[in-house]
């Protein structure tokens, strides 16, 4: 009765071991946009992430409401959201899933991006990491993220319009729960 | 023994569903919910999305507009007739040219503001900034300029006609209608480099 109990206890404790859960500490992402007169650029650092690791391999999720994206103009800000569906599609979410927690300088990932109501993968996005301050993590990397992938027009200035590769900067610390 | 076991299979099935990472739990997918954002953070609103379409509308043909303006605005203040030491013939025909282009300069700027006025807010509504701060800041001083100089100018051909000179305040034509085109040029010009 006793070992039962005991082998009970050790097989708990192996599966609560393998279990890690990982939190968006701090993040900026800065989209990049290009035009022939002028370039713009818009962060955010109100997103928020979330982690989970185990046996099968981790799963991460970050999302930043639209509307948290500030270029330093209002008009433009209003004009990003209406252009990327923003009121109706109020949220910019990337999940990944890697086998494991990298553990090396740079690693690279599969981020499903779903925005302004389309979903698009891009493969292999590599990223550096910079820190691993108190077992976090802190990594950046950029997303090439194109507009043509969410199905989102782009918008011009004089007939001319801007570049559909839109890049998001990213700079990410994760921490672990 | 049988209901010990059964206690033990209980518990089992309670942490594979609680903790993360457990047979169970792998099938979880995370979610926004997961994240701890507002609701109204997520929430679509598409009456919103219809606002700012409209907006969206409403000022590229602000902007449209805006630039085609400029056009017999500048017109206008080329043509301005020396009511000074100048041929009446010529002033005269001078005169209604210029009458003519400020008119349609009059119209055309009150069609192109109404529409800047009438699209609707977004929601950072009287929160502006950047160079739209300046945009809307600068039209402080072209709309009561070009308000007050088709006034001026007005009384500045009604003393030529007189044939008196040009006196009061409508010797100040000249000048306030310049501060209506410097301003209202510098005000096109920030927004085309902003959009």
């Amino acid at each position: 009765m006793r070992r039962l109990l005991l082998l009970s206890f050790l097989g708990f404790l192996s599966v609560v071991a393998r279990a890690e859960n990982w939190v968006l500490q701090s993040s900026t992402l800065t989209y990049r946009v290009t035009h022939r007169l002028h370039k713009v650029e818009g962060t955010s650092r109100l997103s928020r992430g979330k982690g989970l690791c185990d046996a099968g391999g981790c799963q991460f999720l970050v999302a930043a409401p639209v509307n948290s994206f500030d270029s330093g103009d209002t008009n433009r800000d209003l004009h990003m959201i209406e252009t990327t569906r923003g009121a109706t599609f109020p949220m910019v979410k990337v999940t990944v899933k890697m086998p494991a927690v990298p553990a090396g300088d740079s690693f690279a990932a599969d981020l499903g991006i779903e925005f302004s109501g389309q979903s698009h993968t891009y493969r292999a996005v590599p990223f550096t990491v910079v820190g691993r301050a108190n077992g976090g993590l802190t990594f950046k990397g950029v997303v090439p993220l194109n507009v043509d992938d969410f199905k989102i027009p782009k918008p011009s200035l004089l007939g001319m319009a801007i570049k559909a590769e839109v890049p998001i900067d990213a700079e990410m610390t994760w921490a672990k729960r | 023994m049988k209901n010990i076991l059964k206690s033990i299979l209980a518990v089992w099935v309670g942490l594979g569903l609680a903790v993360p990472g457990s047979w169970a739990a792998e099938a979880k997918e995370l979610s926004l919910d997961d994240l701890g954002f507002q609701a109204d953070q997520m929430k679509s609103d598409p009456a919103m999305q219809a606002r700012l379409h409209k907006r969206s509308r409403m000022l590229k043909t602000h902007q449209i507009l805006g630039l085609v303006t400029a056009v017999p605005i500048l017109a206008t203040v080329m043509t301005a007739p020396e009511f000074e030491g100048g041929n009446p013939a010529d002033v005269e025909s001078e005169t209604d040219t210029h009458k003519m282009l400020g008119i349609a300069s009059g119209a055309m700027y009150l069609t192109t503001a109404g529409f800047a006025l009438a699209a609707p807010e977004g929601e950072t509504a009287g929160r502006n900034k950047g160079l739209t701060k300046l945009h809307k800041a600068l039209a402080w001083v072209h709309f009561p300029a070009m308000v007050a100089a088709p006034i001026l100018g007005y009384q500045a051909y009604k003393q030529a006609e007189k044939g008196e000179s040009i006196h009061g305040s409508a010797k100040y034509h000249r000048e306030v209608a310049g501060v209506a085109a410097g301003s209202y040029l510098a005000a096109m010009l920030v927004m085309v480099f902003n959009f």
